[in-house]
């Protein structure tokens, strides 16, 4: 190999889970030694979105650094029998595959973060499995996203438009999102961003949203968090206008214990879109459950 | 006195804002945008954009603008020589959507469009030529940023 080029310290896998009587063929990379932590992509992309937060050398002497693609995302296949289905993601299975995923892979107590779709998953989590994680990190994260298919944007909007026949649903489901991600984060890897999105199979983005947008909704149930067990974290950027700054705080006050960070100059997707500036955040959050964990 | 392509555009960024000479200078740079070059060959379209109430019906044909329409008599919704869709705003909010560093949720289109947005942009009619014509459409919109902040090179 000649002195430019090189290979990236991250490795990639796939596991065979069992979920709901039929076999799923999973796909995960990972990064680093130390406490696991499982890191989930947002609706309509990847685990790709993680690449920065895998490669960071800080975080791999620590933490063994675990992304994975959900069924249906980035090289992770549907179940058999896909197309005889409308996808929609339930939060009911998307816990499951996390859980399955952390035992199958022996993990112990995971800390989680998650962005988007990713985050709105963490309260859920904490509620159905208590003490399962030491620590979930729920990035741009709501108690309720409030975007109800077909008046998400008054009479303007609907998830559906990413899946009309009509439609480039790559072109659309990419250009849309790119608006979430600050003006000042690095063109290149806002771009990249779009990439991952333009990939997502025909209605994805859309049956992922139905989740994030529709069920997942813990205004009355966030209450219930035992933070004394699982630290829980909430993350939103200053430019994300689809989950702003003060969704995360209506979620924050909701769980006694939990933390809120406000991240200025980013949007949406700051792991994929300004990962330096992300890290800055992230670094003394994840010194913090280190501490916890050596105690 | 002859004016370096510098002056020139700069000059061309300073037209005011709305009128139907911004529009022509501001299509002229677009066209010669490297990304629109890539992807606005097949944009053809017919839209309004409102600004506090004064219209203009912007006519692109093949990535290129021929025609703009300044206060027209607005005929029916998708008539033939009228607009498939309008976006509307007051003159306070294309001022900071256009803002080279826009504050959060006027930083695009998209954003600027959200009904959580104060004062947000509008945009009606016929949704699914919108979304039919979605990456053209967004980069033509935010490349008014890009024109409206131009410096002499």
């Amino acid at each position: 190999m000649n002195e430019m080029s090189r290979i990236e310290p991250i490795t990639g896998h796939y596991i065979h889970l069992q979920l709901d009587g039929s076999d799923y063929r999973v796909y995960f990379e990972e990064s680093g030694q130390g406490i696991p932590v499982i890191c989930a992509h947002t609706a309509g992309s990847d685990s790709r979105q993680w690449r920065h937060v895998l490669a960071d050398q800080y975080l791999q002497q620590n933490f063994r650094m675990i992304a994975f693609d959900l069924p249906g995302h980035g090289k992770s296949f549907p179940k058999d029998g896909w197309w005889k289905e409308e996808y929609v993601l339930k939060r009911d299975f998307y816990v499951k595959v996390i859980v399955t995923l952390a035992r199958a892979l022996e993990l112990d107590r995971p800390v989680f973060i998650g962005c988007s779709m990713g985050g709105n998953i963490c309260p859920h989590l904490a509620i159905h499995y208590p003490g399962f994680f030491r620590a979930l990190i729920a990035v741009e994260a709501s108690d309720y996203s409030g975007q109800v298919e077909g008046a998400a944007k008054g009479e303007d909007y609907s998830y559906d438009w990413f899946y009309h026949p009509h439609v480039h649903g790559g072109d659309a489901s990419a250009t849309s999102i790119y608006s979430l991600m600050a003006p000042s984060s690095p063109e290149k890897f806002k771009r990249e961003t779009w990439w991952c999105y333009s990939q997502s199979a025909p209605g994805i983005f859309r049956g992922d949203l139905l989740f994030w947008g529709q069920e997942h909704d813990v205004r009355e149930s966030a209450s219930l968090i035992d933070t004394s067990n699982t630290a829980f974290y909430v993350f939103n950027g200053e430019y994300d206008w689809s989950t702003p700054p003060e969704h995360g705080q209506r979620l924050v006050a909701r769980i006694k214990g939990a933390k809120h960070i406000v991240m200025k100059d980013v949007g949406h997707f700051p792991m994929s879109e300004n990962p330096e500036e992300f890290k800055k955040y992230l670094h003394p959050v994840m010194d913090e459950i280190r501490e916890m964990s050596l105690k | 006195m002859v004016l370096s392509s510098g002056e020139i555009r700069q000059k061309k960024s300073q037209l005011s804002f709305p009128s139907s000479e911004w529009f022509k200078a501001y299509a002229d740079e677009l066209s010669q945008d490297a990304e629109w070059r890539a992807i606005g060959k097949f944009f053809s379209c017919s839209y309004m954009l409102d600004v506090s109430g004064e219209k203009f019906i912007l006519t692109f044909v093949d990535g290129v603008l021929v025609n703009v329409k300044s206060n027209p008599l607005i005929g029916p919704l998708y008539s033939k020589d009228g607009w498939s869709f309008a976006i509307r705003a007051p003159l306070d909010t294309w001022k900071k959507y256009m803002q080279q560093k826009p504050p959060a949720k006027y930083h695009h289109f998209f954003a600027v469009t959200d009904a959580k947005t104060p004062q947000r942009m509008v945009v009606e009619g016929d949704m699914k030529i919108v979304w039919q014509n979605i990456r053209a459409l967004t980069h033509a919109m935010e490349f008014m940023r890009v024109f409206a902040n131009m410096k002499e090179e």
